[in-house]
């Protein structure tokens, strides 16, 4: 995604960060994750997706938006994957996790997970923040970048605030009114290593990739 | 001089209810275009399409269309056209819910119940096209067009009741809570159609009770299916002190 990259650096997302992508539902986070992971296989890097949905319909969502994969990231999913994705039991999903990274320890890694929202539903904020704060700590111990991908709308806006503090990075996408028009913007709310990037951008999601370009009202 | 007041309000209601609609379509389009997911694409397209067939029914209202013979279509088929794209629409709205229901529960039998209705509706709706271009005025007049007439529309009634519940018991089970809104809304603005219908039976068309009960329930209604459209997604506004500039 080169107008990304070089929105963000000339190297994309910085090394050992965990980045979280808040939206509100059916805006095109999960495609911002499908290519991210897109360019992560065809750069050889190891890539995990951690969903709470099956893989066939993750698959079908991709084809959808124009992400075409060659080689296939290991999946841990509700179903379709051979490590299950039990949004009851985070402890097991947490383990999975670091241990399929872990093995992979010697190549770059990239995590792609939706699993964020539905478990900030389903458990008390402490505990989650605690969960995140020592999941996210040992992928940063070897040379990845986690991608966690947040429904707004779905949590309190103070859920959402304390979460974002553990995160490297925020990327927000919503859609703004324009007098009568709606456009969907994109802000990078905050990035390691980076100056604050004032302003809002446009994105676009085709067959080609994600094209961001500065909004100008 | 004598103010025609039923009439008047009839033509204020249809200007801001077309007001709303041309709106709510504009809208719902720019939101078709901005959403990546298929689920909310299709709901700004579904939504943009029930807004657009709602207008010749306003129009018609406004207009003396003849009741029978074939110039007759011109006033049935926009309402026909109307009723079968809320069934479709709320059909679609129904399984969506029913996807996002954790459970995955049959809202009111709508699987089983879906079908049948549709042929129903589908009979009916060529029932009442046949007979506008076959029979002839008189014969429309006479009893058997009235209980063709009089049969499609008590059976519109509860038919739209059991979509409106199934819509608003739908949307309360469904876990996605931006869609359970916007269904929760489309399920109301159907529910104005039915109390329409039924609250207008004892007056008499024209009348100024007639007309403050159908534009009232019709600019409820319509400004309930913008809300839907506009529920899709939370929209913010652009902070103004933040410049609009590209990173160096």
């Amino acid at each position: 995604m080169p107008s990304l990259d070089k929105l963000l650096g000339s190297d994309g997302y910085p090394d050992r960060t965990a980045i979280l992508v808040v939206g509100p539902p059916g805006i095109g986070k999960e495609a911002l994750g499908y290519w991210f992971m897109r360019s992560g296989l065809v750069q050889g890097d190891y890539c995990l997706y951690a969903t709470h949905r099956p893989v066939s319909d993750v698959l079908r969502d991709m084809k959808g938006v124009g992400v075409a994969i060659d080689k296939v990231p290991e999946w841990i999913a509700s179903s379709g994957s051979p490590v299950k994705c039990d949004l009851r039991d985070p402890s097991s999903l947490s383990f999975n996790i670091k241990e399929a990274a872990h093995r992979n320890r010697t190549r770059r890694t990239k995590v792609v997970t939706d699993v964020l929202s539905p478990l900030l539903v389903l458990n008390p904020l402490e505990s989650m923040y605690s969960y995140w704060s020592q999941l996210l700590a040992d992928l940063k111990q070897q040379d990845s970048v986690t991608f966690a991908l947040a429904e707004e709308g779905m949590h309190p806006p103070n859920v959402l605030t304390t979460m974002e503090q553990l995160f490297d990075g925020v990327i927000e996408m919503r859609l703004y009114e324009e007098g009568l028009a709606i456009t969907p913007l994109f802000r990078v709310r905050k990035m390691l290593g980076l100056a604050p990037l004032h302003g809002y951008f446009r994105f676009s999601v085709s067959n080609t990739g994600m094209e961001v370009l500065p909004h100008v009202r | 001089m004598s103010v025609d007041i039923p009439g008047a309000i009839n033509a204020v209601c249809t200007f801001v209810v077309i007001g709303i609609l041309l709106v709510g379509i504009f809208r719902a389009l720019e939101m078709r275009r901005a959403f990546v997911a298929g689920a909310y694409r299709n709901r700004a397209t579904w939504s943009a399409l029930l807004m657009l067939v709602i207008i010749p029914t306003q129009v018609e209202s406004s207009v003396n269309l003849p009741e029978t013979g074939l110039l007759s279509l011109v006033s049935i088929i926009p309402f026909l056209a109307l009723v079968f794209v809320i069934f479709a629409y709320a059909d679609q709205s129904v399984l969506v819910a029913i996807e996002t229901d954790f459970f995955h529960r049959d809202t009111l039998g709508w699987l089983r119940a879906r079908w049948p209705v549709a042929v129903f509706l589908v009979c009916f709706l060529a029932v009442e096209v046949v007979g506008a271009i076959v029979l002839t005025p008189a014969e429309q007049n006479s009893l058997l067009g009235d209980l063709l007439n009089g049969v499609f529309f008590f059976s519109l009634v509860p038919i739209l009741g059991y979509v409106t519940g199934a819509l608003i018991v739908g949307a309360r089970r469904s876990a996605d809570q931006t869609l359970r809104r916007s269904i929760l809304l489309l399920g109301l603005a159907i529910s104005t159609l039915v109390i329409s219908f039924v609250v207008s039976t004892p007056f008499a068309t024209g009348s100024l009770p007639y007309v403050i009960v159908n534009q009232g329930t019709a600019v409820v209604g319509i400004y309930l299916i913008y809300r839907s459209v506009m529920a899709l997604s939370p929209i913010g506004k652009i902070e103004r002190e933040v410049g609009s500039t590209a990173p160096s």
